[in-house]
This record gives structure tokens, sequence and C-alpha cells, in this order.
């Protein structure tokens, strides 16, 4: 029997049509509304610095003389200065050596491994090789609670960080993945729905939680909060002033080399509020409220490690191994005043560390319990401050290093 | 009690979405781009390549084993088994013209499709049942259990395929010759897996001649289809509370069990009225009509009443086919037969007592319902005109309803006994979370945003598709809201049954 052909087929095109003239639109408005939420409000997805660092490497690549890559995470962000380090090796060694600074929040060994097979690629399409490539080991980013924390992050960062060749080979071993990665990257402007849900919930939990604290909080402590988000608010308009450019220093860019903005970048007015802040960021209660979410979200303390990081640490070095002249593992300074290692947690660090010499094979370069660190090098329990640990570690790893460009 | 039980602390509703996402798998979930995709190349071929009706229907098995396959591939023999076996059985019913051997031709198909059934979904149950029963008398003995996986979509089609049988015994159907459109009726892929479950008798005869797809057709498809991902996409938000409640950790207050009750009554509503509108929806995009299986449930006067609203192909089916086999209200027996009826209608949810309870419920409520209108009390209760009546008479369906779902979610009876215990306790002493009040109307808003959504798909059909002015902007924001925040991959519930 044959049916109504002509009939039938118009009425499916009809039907194409409406879904054309829906889902279109539909589709628009997503990359829209994700796209200008990322403009308007900031960083909120927490993908603007991946995103930029991955648009940057074949700057990194193509960068001529001696170079040096410090790939790690907000601890290398916010700790180490390109232009400082590469200052103080010019001082101590007379070499010349432009270096980078390649952390990012959040960047766990899973990220880690990708971003540095993307090196890899630029490197070799580039057939150029970096002098020095270190890599931090940051123990509480590979701990079994920061492998379960804010798993809704995870496509999403993937997605951006992935080159589209390495979005394209997920497509045989798993389509539904493949479809799911390309429409962030592309269709969502990296933003995904489970960063969207994920995140709201999680913001949700986080004020419950600190609810309680908060409510606790004497009416000292809240003029505190309130003095110094008006420290920061005019830290913020003072960048903006001063560095129209580069103002939103968490966005990769080359004049600082990938690094924030610096003591050096600003003005006297500036940099004294700088200082202020930092010493006012260290009040004792904020410092045990950011311990407790440590401990919570990274068992900083008894660093319990998983094993799968551990190894995607490792496959992450032998990868830079294939395009820099030198690889080293660096541990970041602990804040010994605020994360005390349990017996267990210092069990546990020793034994990876000798573990990652082993199988890695290349030398570790521990800061952690380095004594140029005190307390007030940090703006909180675990972050190198802008004023004076930053600064401090910068030099300190270009003395260490200085012999290694020579 | 076990941890699950009022449960969790901090953060009602926001931790993680409790249905299964199968990241590894590459199923054929509606709300994936994988299935849009499976669905994009058969729209196109269906329309444009096989034009001829039995070519049509060939190629609709063969996208429909596609599909079953993509979930798991080792279970098409056993969907193939099951529909030659009533297919050859309805001929042999047919064929035959004594009552005693039609019925026992009819007795084969029963018993094989609730074969299938009973081992592959209800073994490990009942050796279960059966070891707890013996130990409880004294008797501790070790049967072991069986390795059996449970073929997806199992309790949908064998109840469809015996539903052919039936009627085909009873008269009301034709056995067909040819086992191509009749096949392509019991694995049709837009409600192979969750149903809702068709009669022969609706579907056969059109997938025999396939009907012309109108443009009304297609407009009611892309509104159904929309609204149904949209409630998909709520009922995941839901999820979380609910999850907190029923997978938590820690005693919650009263407002917090509450909310995880109401938040489990609205996801499990937008999470199937979801997918039976997204199936109806694709059907209708091909030319087949298949009937609502929602009806604003919580809107029900009554525990019958929200029977007639509430997945409404099963109820049907257990009326049609078990409750009117029993007898159905005929000799006395209606309070036995319900209770029996909604007591299997409970079972065939899921091989557990937490089912069984929640059936025997409902069996419960409906016979209680049965015999008020017998009375006096009952018809002076009908005779009441007051709106304030009504609403009371709501509100007290809602709460029995609610009651039911506890059992329906909860881990075990012990759990499910905990919570409602719970819930009925204001004044246990354990302090809400902070904004606790505002999650609670959050959860009962979202509740009446689907029913909105179930009213206007009931009621509003000529308003939404008349003019593209009204049709197109809400078909952009459903599919907007949908694709921006609506995480692709969620397992619908029922996925499970």
């Amino acid at each position: 029997m044959s049916l109504s052909t002509s009939s039938s087929s118009r009425t499916a095109l009809y039907a194409i049509l409406i879904a054309a003239v829906t889902l279109v639109p539909a589709m628009g408005l997503v990359n829209w509304l994700t796209r200008s939420a990322e403009s308007s409000a900031g960083d909120i997805f927490g993908i603007q610095r991946i995103r930029s660092v991955t648009q940057s490497l074949d700057y990194m690549a193509t960068t001529e003389g001696n170079t040096a890559l410090f790939i790690g995470s907000s601890l290398v962000k916010d700790g180490f200065s390109p232009r400082l380090f590469d200052q103080a090796v010019k001082e101590a060694s007379g070499a010349d050596v432009t270096s980078f600074n390649v952390g990012m929040g959040n960047m766990k060994p899973t990220y880690q491994k990708l971003l540095v097979q993307r090196m890899a690629d630029t490197y070799a399409r580039h057939q150029a090789t970096a002098q020095l490539t270190l890599l931090e080991f940051n123990p509480f980013l590979v701990t079994e609670a920061r492998q379960a924390f804010r798993p809704f992050m995870t496509e999403q960062i993937q997605a951006v960080l992935m080159s589209p060749q390495q979005v394209t080979n997920t497509l045989w071993e798993d389509p539904e993945r493949f479809a799911r990665l390309l429409s962030i990257k592309y269709l969502r402007h990296g933003v995904s729905a489970e960063a969207i849900t994920g995140g709201i919930r999680f913001l949700v939990t986080q004020a419950q939680a600190q609810a309680p604290m908060l409510q606790e909080l004497t009416q000292d402590q809240l003029d505190h909060i309130q003095q110094l988000a008006t420290f920061r608010s005019r830290l913020n308009q003072y960048i903006r002033q001063e560095h129209p450019v580069t103002y939103k220093s968490h966005v990769w860019n080359p004049v600082t080399q990938g690094g924030l903005i610096d003591m050096m970048d600003l003005s006297d007015e500036a940099r004294e509020l700088v200082v202020t802040i930092s010493q006012q960021m260290r009040h004792p209660k904020a410092m045990e409220m950011d311990l407790q979410g440590r401990i919570q979200c990274c068992d900083i303390e008894n660093l319990t490690f998983n094993d799968k990081l551990i190894k995607e640490f490792l496959d992450t070095v032998e990868t830079a191994k294939g395009f820099s002249q030198q690889v080293e593992i660096v541990l970041m300074p602990r804040n010994r005043d605020w994360v005390q290692l349990s017996e267990q947690g210092q069990q546990q660090l020793q034994q990876i560390l000798a573990h990652l010499a082993k199988r890695s094979g290349v030398p570790i370069r521990n800061y952690q319990d380095h004594e140029a660190f005190a307390g007030n090098d940090f703006y909180d329990v675990t972050h190198l401050s802008m004023d004076q640990g930053r600064p401090r570690f910068s030099k300190v790893l270009a003395g260490d290093l200085a012999a290694a460009f020579q | 009690m076990s941890s699950r039980v009022p449960g969790a602390g901090l953060a009602v509703g926001l931790t993680h979405r409790d249905n299964k996402k199968n990241t590894e798998d590459h199923r054929m979930l509606f709300n994936t781009p994988l299935f849009l995709g499976f669905f994009a190349l058969f729209f196109v071929l269906y329309f444009f390549v096989f034009t001829r009706a039995p070519a049509r229907a060939l190629f609709l098995v063969v996208a429909s084993l596609i599909f079953y396959a993509g979930w798991d591939y080792r279970f098409v023999p056993l969907l193939l088994f099951s529909g030659v076996v009533d297919f050859f059985v309805a001929q042999q019913i047919e064929g035959h013209t004594q009552q005693r051997q039609r019925k026992r031709w009819l007795l084969v198909s029963i018993a094989v499709n609730l074969g299938i059934l009973g081992i592959f979904k209800y073994s490990n149950f009942m050796i279960g049942s059966v070891q707890e029963t013996l130990s409880f008398f004294g008797m501790p003995v070790s049967l072991g259990t069986l390795e059996v996986v449970l073929p997806v979509g199992i309790s949908f089609y064998t109840f469809q395929s015996m539903s052919y049988t039936i009627d085909v015994y009873r008269g009301e159907t034709k056995a067909r010759k040819n086992f191509v459109p009749f096949f392509a009726t019991l694995s049709f892929f837009p409600q192979l897996v969750a149903g809702p479950i068709l009669r022969a008798r609706q579907i056969l005869p059109q997938i025999e001649r396939f009907p012309q797809v109108t443009p009304e057709d297609v407009k009611f498809g892309f509104v159904l289809i929309t609204m149904g991902l949209f409630k998909k996409t709520i009922a995941d938000l839901l999820a979380a509370p609910a999850q907190t409640l029923f997978n938590g950790d820690g005693p919650l207050s009263w407002i917090e069990t509450v909310t995880g009750v109401l938040a489990f009554a609205g996801q499990i509503y937008g999470d199937f009225s979801g997918y039976s509108d997204i199936a109806i929806g694709i059907a209708l995009l091909l030319g087949i009509k298949i009937p609502l299986n929602f009806n604003t449930p919580y809107f029900a006067l009554s525990p019958v009443d929200f029977w007639k609203r509430w997945h409404i192909s099963l109820s049907s089916w257990l009326r049609d086919y078990l409750y009117i086999s029993l007898g159905g209200n005929r000799n006395g027996r209606q309070i036995r037969n319900v209770f029996i009826t909604m007591l299997l209608g409970g079972l065939w949810h899921g091989a557990a007592w937490t089912f069984v309870w929640w059936g025997a419920y409902h069996g419960t409520i409906i016979s209680i319902t049965h015999m008020l209108r017998g009375t006096r009390l009952g018809q002076w209760l009908n005779g009441i005109n007051l709106s304030a009546f009504r609403w009371l008479q709501w509100l007290f369906t809602f709460y029995l309803v609610c009651i039911g779902w506890v059992f329906f979610r909860a881990d075990n009876l012990a759990d499910a006994f905990n919570i409602i215990a719970a819930l009925h306790n204001p004044v246990s002493g354990i302090e809400a979370q902070p904004y606790a009040g505002g999650l609670l109307a959050m959860v009962a808003l979202v509740i009446l945003l689907i029913h909105c959504i179930d009213y206007g798909i009931v009621h509003g059909r000529e308003l939404i598709t008349r003019r593209y002015t009204r049709f197109v902007p809400l078909m952009i924001l459903g599919l907007t809201f949908t694709f921006l925040i609506g995480e692709p991959g969620h397992e619908f519930i029922y996925f499970q049954f």
C-alpha cells in the first residue's frame, strides 16, 4: 500500500521547518545567555582563565629564547610572578629567560593532563621546546575529597581545555559524551547545564552551611567584613584606572606573562591598599572559616590521596617531558601557621613524594616547609599574598633555578 | 533506623540528583543529543525514503530494535521472543472455536509473559522473601540469588503484548497475519522502555495504514515534546530535596521532611508525565496517536479520581485486564478485586515490599472511598456543594497520595514508617536549616507549575497551537529553559520498572 507521499512529505517538511524555527533560536538564546552571563557577571563559571590560557598556547610556544612554564593551580596563579622570577634569574645568573604563569583555579591532575597534552600538541606543531617546565603537585588537590568536590564542573572544564581534535577523538569512544562536549564547547560558550544548576546548589549549600557561623559573628567581625569589601572595591577601581587593558588579571595575558598584576604595577595608594587588604584578610575568624572549608573540600590535613589523580599527575609529567628539555615537580609553600598536617597526612605526603620521585624520575622541589615563608606571606590559609609571599617565592624559586638557565 | 530516615543534614535540596547519570553508557534517553541525532535521521528516512506502508513498518521495527539495542542489545532476543509467542498464540486463539482450547492458548501467552517477568524481575525478590520467611520461623537457609539483569521496559512491553492476546481472546481485535506491523506496535520505540502501555487495538490499525500527519499533529507533537522536556528538567531539580530526605544521613526538621515528600511528589510527576508527553509527542510527529497518560493528577478530589488521572494507560490496563477479569464490581466483590488489583499494580512497579505496601495502601484507600460512597455519610458528604469543602477534599486526597509516595520512594518499610512518623510530628525539636521555608514554597510552586503545564496540554491544545504568535515563542522559551539548565542524560525514574 502506497501512502499519500506528497502530502506526507509536505507535512514532514513542515515539521522540519517548525523544528528549525524553534530549535535554532532556542540554541541561539542559550548561547547569548551564557555569553552575556559570563561577560557581565565576571568569571562566575570559573572558565575565563582556562579559556584564555588555551588561547595563548601558541604565543607561549612561539616565544623566542629560553622559556619556562609553571603549570599548576591557583596557588601558582597567585603565588608566582613571572616577571619577578625572570628579573631574579637575570640578576642571579645573567641569563635571559621568559617564564609564564600557567596557574589556574581547580587545576587537579585530570585537567592538568589535558592541558599539558594540548601544550605538547602546540609545541610539536611549532617544532619548539620549552627549556623548563615546572609542574605543581598540590597535595590537597589530589585527595579523595577533592576528587568528589564539585563534580558538576568536570565536564565543563574538560570541554574548554580540550582541543577540537581531542573532542573529536571522543566520538567513537562515547558518542553521547562527544555530543555533550561539542555542545558545551561551541553552543554553550563553555558553560554546561551542570555548572549552572550545580553552581546554584553549591552556592545555596555554602550559604546554608555558613549561615550558623555568620550568625555567631560579632559586630566587630561583621564590620571587618564590610570594611574589607570596601577596600577591595577601591582596589579594583585603582586597578581599572591604572591598567585599563589588563585589569582582568585572572584572564591570561602576555603583558604579565600570565601572572597577575604585581605590586610594581600599582601606584603608591593602590599598593598601600593591597597591604591593608592582605592584613585584613588574615583576620583569625576569616582564616578559621577558610581552613574549615579546605578541610571539608580537600581533606587538607589528612591527605587521603586518590590513586587515579596520582596516576594522571604522573601521566602529565611524562607528557611534559615530550616538549620540555627539563621537567621538575614543585610543591608550593604551606601556611604552617594554619595548615598542620596530621600524622597520617605527613606520612601520606612523604610516601607519595617518594612514589612520584621514583616513578617520574624528575627532581621534586618541595617548598611546603621552606623556612623563608611565614604566616604573613599568605592572604588566606593556602595562597601566597601579592605584597609579600608572591615576590618572595618568585625570588626564592629563581635563586634555586638560576643555574638551570646558564 | 537506617541512615536514610529523615535524614540529612545540611542543605535541603542541595545535594546531587538521585537519578543515575550514565555518562559511560550510550543510552538512548530522550533528553540526550544522541537521541536527537537518532530521531532526526529516523524522521527523514521514515518520511522521505520508506514511503510505502510495509517498508515503513519494517523500517520502524529495525529502528526500534536499534533503539532498544542502544540500551542493552542482549535483551533484543527477549523482546523478539515475547512478540513471536504472542503473535503465534493470538493466531491459535482465533483459529480455535472451542472455548477451552482458546483459553488454553491464552494461558500460554499469560504464562510466558508473566514467566518472563517473574524470572527477570521477581525471582530474586521471591527467593529473598522465602529466605526471610523461613528465617523468621527459625529455619535460616541460604537459597542464593540469580544473576539476572532487569531488561529495560520489560514491564511495559509484556503487558502490552498480553493485552493483544487477551483482546483477541475476547474478540475485541483480530489476530494479525502479518508479523511486521504487529511487532512494530510492540517495539514502537517512543513508548518501548517506559510506556504509555498501548493496547494493540489502539495502535495496530494505525501502524497498518500509517495515517496522514496533519500540521496540527506536528504542532501539538512539538508542544508535548517541549513541555515534556521542560517537566523533566524541573523534576530533576526537585530530585535534590527529595534525596536529602530519603537518602540523607541525619535527622531533618518537620518542614524539611514535608519539603522532601512534596519534592518527590513533584519529581515523580514531572519525570514520568514528562517522559510520557515526549513519547506521545514523538509518536504524533509520526502520525501515531496515543492517548494522554496524565491529567493533572494532583488536582484529584479522591483516590479513585487520582487513579483516573495518574498513569492512565496502566490504571486502565489494570482495570480492563485484571479488575474486570477478577469479576469487577459484580457479586459484591468489588473491594476484594480493587485491593488485589492495586496490590498487583504496586508489585508491577518493582520487586520490593515497599511497592507491595504502596499498592496495598492505594487498594485500601480506594476501597474505603468505595465503601464510603455506599453509606449515608458518603452521600451526605457528596451532597455538600461548598467550594471550601472541595478544597478540603483536594487537600486530603493530595495528603493521602503523598503518604503513598513515601512507601514508593523509601528504601525499605522501616524508613517509610519513620518518615511518615516524622511527617506528623511538627514539634520534633529539630531546628530547620536557614531558608527551609523558602525552599518549601519553591517546591510547592514548582509542583503547581507542572500542573499548569499539564492543564494547558489537556485543555489548551487549540489555544496554544492555533496561532504561531503563541506557539513559536512558547516553544522557544520552553526549549531555551530546557537547554540552559536541563542536564542531559538523567535517567527517567520509570525506566527502572
